[in-house]
């Protein structure tokens, strides 16, 4: 137990990476203002990109342009998870933008950015015709 | 041969961006994406021939960095046939819903919708090919914004909703998957499936870091889960599928969670090897959510009164058979899942097709309860649907029926529960189909009524609804040709 305990302590990152990663998924589940789900889903994405640079950090290292044609590649941090952040922020930005857009355009229909207020709304703008009341009418 | 796979995502990428450049007239970019879609169709024939012939898979190696570090396709005979068929139904089903796009899309906006059709083809067929997981993460979400955006295409407020809705949980799924593939790239250190596999399969072996291992498997599955409509993530999917426009819901029940399906199998069989998913125990959840679908996806059909939704809800039934058969994880019961996920692409986008032909002559009411005498009126549809429900329901002849007969013969050695599940299910798609086709078929005092409204539907239509139709009986009465295509295809995973 205790050298569970600090092997949590040890890698902090992640251990932060994931508390976060939890705080964001359920922020973007259950929460029911639209902008809160948007920060959610933020905080979400950026929990993987700390836990992806956590991971590519040899400690010590420099940043991997090779300098004065040193060549040890213990002397720099590992380029791919950097290069895998740099992607998952474009796609998160592009993600965000879109959940934005949307955002403005539920905003601008029901006057609400409250998921569900929006749900009541569009209950209220049409309602169904009950088939079985129709049918015993026409009978 | 080599390089056909990344011309069609190449194509399929040009093509979104010429669309936007010709799209002043809605009819070019429509032109211009017909055409892409079919030149993609007959260079992926050439490549199942050619696979037919040669046999062996291809990998094909992207920019300059060999296997470790670099990118890579791989493709056989599994892949190229899948991507004949994505093709294919795109092709079909933007074919027949043509005239739902014209008037539910705004002219000068539907450059934007072919443009993202593109896009869909395009991620799909990179899901299918890719043999890289950071890569299939990017075009999952490429697939996830393109999908949303042909919901959201037709504006209202019910379509914003659905949309809303789809997003969020397809969101959940991509960043479940994201840190599933950074713990998974923690503990291997590859992202390339190969090198993964070797990776995984030495890690297994001498049982280390199997908690994580576990984690990245569960998380993947869950992710992928829900963005295909697995029974109890499902709920998006109703609302998504039933209110877009005919087109968008045609392929986006059709296709688009196939694909995740397929990643899904790529991960089971290639990453982690089946024994390994059957001992954490993932085979039987998916196994036990796939039955749970194909019992509560027709459950809540049968009580759907909207004509859509009910076809929407029919499919979380119908990927409740292809995860079940997934989950009894052996080649034989792969092959029919597979089969039956061919058979489902070509009939739910026939069935949508004709649902929306029907709703058109009815006065747009989507209730069920509206159709009477439908079938009269658009006769292509009447027919369409009737060929689609008897498909579903399983009617000798028909793809359906043929699919089931493989999911229960290859599963006739494991248990007895699929079989049980199998008839059960059936019964209930009969007793959900049928009423609307007595209702469609019947000549009630209002349809005679509404006979002045007989609509021309157009050449595309018709032709779409034939091409359908006499696919779904070719997979009926000659399905064996497809099933020796797949079998054979996925013993090369």
């Amino acid at each position: 137990m205790e050298e569970a305990m600090g092997n949590l302590f040890d890698n902090y990152y992640e251990m932060a990476a994931v508390i976060l990663f939890v705080i964001g998924f359920l922020s973007l589940l259950l929460q029911k203002n639209l902008i809160k789900k948007i920060i959610g889903l933020n905080i979400m994405d950026t929990a993987v990109f700390l836990f992806l640079a956590a991971k590519g950090y040899v400690a010590g290292g420099l940043s991997p342009i090779i300098r004065n044609g040193v060549t040890d590649a213990k002397l720099y941090i590992n380029p791919l998870p950097s290069g895998l952040v740099l992607t998952g922020i474009v796609v998160s930005v592009s993600v965000t933008a879109f959940f934005l857009a949307l955002t403005l355009r539920l905003y601008q229909q029901y006057h609400t950015l409250d998921i569900d207020g929006i749900v009541l709304k569009a209950a209220q703008t049409h309602k169904h015709k009950d088939c079985h009341k129709q049918e015993e009418r026409d009978e | 041969m080599n390089n056909i796979p990344f011309i069609t995502i190449i194509l399929a990428m040009i093509g979104a961006v010429v669309s936007l450049l010709i799209g002043k007239r809605s009819k070019n970019a429509y032109l211009l994406s017909q055409i892409i879609t079919l030149v993609i169709a007959i260079l992926s024939l050439g490549l199942v021939g050619f696979f037919v012939q040669n046999g062996g898979v291809i990998t094909y190696m992207l920019g300059h960095y060999p296997a470790p570090w670099g990118n890579e396709l791989r493709f056989g005979l599994l892949e190229s046939t899948l991507a004949l068929i994505f093709s294919l139904v795109m092709f079909l089903a933007i074919l027949g819903g043509r005239k739902g796009i014209s008037e539910d899309v705004k002219e000068e906006k539907q450059k934007y919708y072919f443009s993202f059709m593109f896009l869909l083809l395009l991620s799909m067929l990179a899901l299918i090919y890719t043999n890289d997981l950071f890569t299939a993460y990017v075009f999952i979400e490429i697939n996830t914004l393109a999908s949303c955006a042909i919901v959201m295409a037709k504006e209202s407020g019910d379509t914003l909703k659905a949309t809303i809705k789809y997003l969020v949980m397809s969101l959940l799924g991509s960043g479940l998957f994201l840190i599933a593939i950074s713990l998974l790239y923690s503990v291997t250190g590859h992202l390339l499936i190969p090198s993964l596999q070797t990776a995984v399969s030495e890690l297994t072996a001498t049982n280390s870091y199997s908690w994580p291992l576990a984690a990245a498997a569960i998380l993947m599955t869950v992710a992928l889960g829900v963005k295909s409509a697995m029974f109890p993530f499902h709920t998006w999917l109703p609302d998504a599928h039933g209110t877009a426009t005919t087109a968008s819901s045609s392929i986006l029940s059709g296709l688009v969670v196939k694909g995740y399906i397929i990643l899904m199998i790529k991960i089971f069989y290639s990453i982690f090897g089946i024994e390994t998913i059957r001992d954490m125990g993932i085979l039987t959840i998916v196994f036990v959510l796939g039955i749970a679908g194909m019992l509560g996806g027709s459950v809540l059909a049968i009580r759907e009164r909207n004509l859509k939704r009910m076809v929407a809800y029919s499919s979380v039934a119908q990927i409740g058979y292809i995860y079940m058969a997934i989950g009894m994880g052996t080649w034989a019961t792969l092959a029919a899942g597979l089969f039956h996920m061919v058979v489902h692409a070509f009939t739910k986008p026939l069935l949508f097709t004709s649902a929306g032909g029907l709703i058109e002559v009815s006065g747009h009411s989507k209730q069920i309860c509206d159709l009477s005498g439908a079938g009269y009126r658009n006769k292509w549809a009447g027919i369409g649907f009737l060929v689609g429900a008897c498909s579903m329901v399983g009617i000798p002849l028909f793809g359906g029926f043929t699919s089931k007969v493989y999911l229960a013969t290859s599963s006739l050695s494991i248990s007895y529960i699929p079989i049980v599940a199998l008839a059960i299910s059936s019964c209930l798609n009969a007793m959900y189909y049928l009423p609307v086709l007595v209702r469609i078929f019947s000549k009630s005092s209002e349809s005679s009524r509404k006979d002045g409204e007989m609509e021309a539907t157009g050449v595309g239509y018709g032709l779409s609804i034939t091409c359908f139709i006499a696919i779904n009986l070719a997979l009926g009465m000659v399905g064996f040709a497809l099933m020796y295509l797949l079998a054979h295809g996925v013993q090369l995973l």
